[in-house]
């Protein structure tokens, strides 16, 4: 098992996904901020006046880390807010489904409408377990981070 | 490579990724054109008068029957353009329990509780059809005959629910004219022990 975590196809496979979830995710969110952040304040989880700002820049770290993640430019950094995020996703789901909210998830922006579900929560969880691996994982393996692709990753994603 | 530079660089990496983020994210939207205020402010609720809410306007006597656009792609342009311009004019307003009683006493209102329908299963306001907030649009069909100055009064359980304000701004987008929000909603029908039913499947 330790072997197969190893190795470095199986972890070039996790960015891969990650990747491209996290912009796929982010693509939508970042077109209408303004539904984005109707989902965001749905969950009435942060203080209205700053609900805007995390509309705004989370969708940019998603696509970010995302283009970072399949580049592997940056991996350690990247997986590591990837994490975060989820850990945050998470919670926010679980939390909204504890107080009983029947709201949209915005989990990929506005225009894909789903209620928050325990399926929902599930897939979090399941992302969150791939971030987790590839951080811990690409830490242990120095030669991950050289940075030659720096110059094709910054290019702007728009 | 010691462990504290190598904390150094993650802390770094980190750094540089909101740094551009955050660039990016405010250089995109000075030019979107559906950029948003960085502080939100609070949409103002504004309620409607009663003279204005029982006038019979030029609506109730000549009878415009405005139709919306049937074609999928008119409504998805509408759809997008209703949600995305935070600086529209309010597209609802909201009335009181009284006002709600009214307008119930008078008929000619079609009232929609926009929450799922097994909360609706349980109790609604009596002669409420339901239309959960989350899949409005696959109610297009049913509402896209109705006369679009029809009165529609919406509700949900609380100011706190976002369902009642979802279905507001789609019916609108449709072309709905006359929208009203029952803010209350269900929490304070109950309170205030009105009349409910939880008997008849009206479900549209």
């Amino acid at each position: 098992m330790k072997k197969l975590l190893e190795n470095r196809f199986v972890l070039l496979l996790a960015r891969l996904i990650l990747g491209v979830i996290f912009i796929v995710a982010s693509v939508d969110k970042i077109a209408s901020p303004e539904a984005f952040s109707v989902s965001v304040d749905a969950y009435r989880l942060l203080p209205f006046p700053t609900v805007n700002i995390f509309a705004l820049l989370v969708p940019w770290l998603e696509l970010l880390c995302g283009v970072f993640l399949l580049a592997g430019y940056m991996v350690r950094g990247s997986s590591l807010i990837v994490t975060i995020l989820l850990c945050l996703f998470t919670f926010a789901i679980l939390s909204a489904m504890a107080r009983q909210l029947n709201i949209d998830c915005g989990c990929f922006g506005g225009a894909y409408r789903t209620p928050v579900s325990w399926t929902r929560a599930g897939e979090d969880l399941g992302l969150l377990v791939l971030a987790l691996y590839v951080y811990i994982f690409s830490s242990r393996e120095p030669a991950q981070n050289a940075p030659a692709t720096a110059d094709g990753a910054t290019g702007s994603p728009t | 490579m010691t462990a504290s530079s190598k904390r150094m660089t993650l802390v770094g990496e980190i750094a540089r990724v909101f740094i551009m983020a955050g660039l990016l994210a405010g250089v995109y939207n000075v030019f979107s054109t559906k950029s948003i205020p960085l502080i939100r402010t609070v949409a103002h609720n504004v309620a409607v008068s009663d003279s204005e809410l029982f006038a019979r306007g030029p609506a109730d006597s000549g009878r415009i029957r405005v139709i919306a656009p049937l074609h999928d792609r008119a409504l998805a342009r509408a759809d997008s353009a209703a949600i995305d311009s935070p600086r529209a004019e309010q597209v609802y307003r909201i009335i009181s329990l009284a006002q709600l009683n009214q307008l119930l006493r008078d008929g000619h209102v079609f009232l929609v509780d926009a929450r799922d329908s097994a909360a609706y299963r349980k109790g609604h306001i009596t002669g409420a059809r339901n239309i959960f907030g989350l899949d409005a649009d696959e109610h297009f069909a049913e509402l896209a005959p109705m006369p679009r100055d029809t009165l529609v009064v919406i509700y949900c359980n609380n100011p706190e629910c976002h369902l009642g304000r979802m279905l507001a701004e789609f019916m609108s987008a449709i072309g709905f004219k006359r929208l009203y929000l029952y803010d209350e909603g269900w929490d304070g029908w109950v309170k205030a022990k009105m009349a409910v039913d939880s008997a008849s499947p009206g479900r549209l």
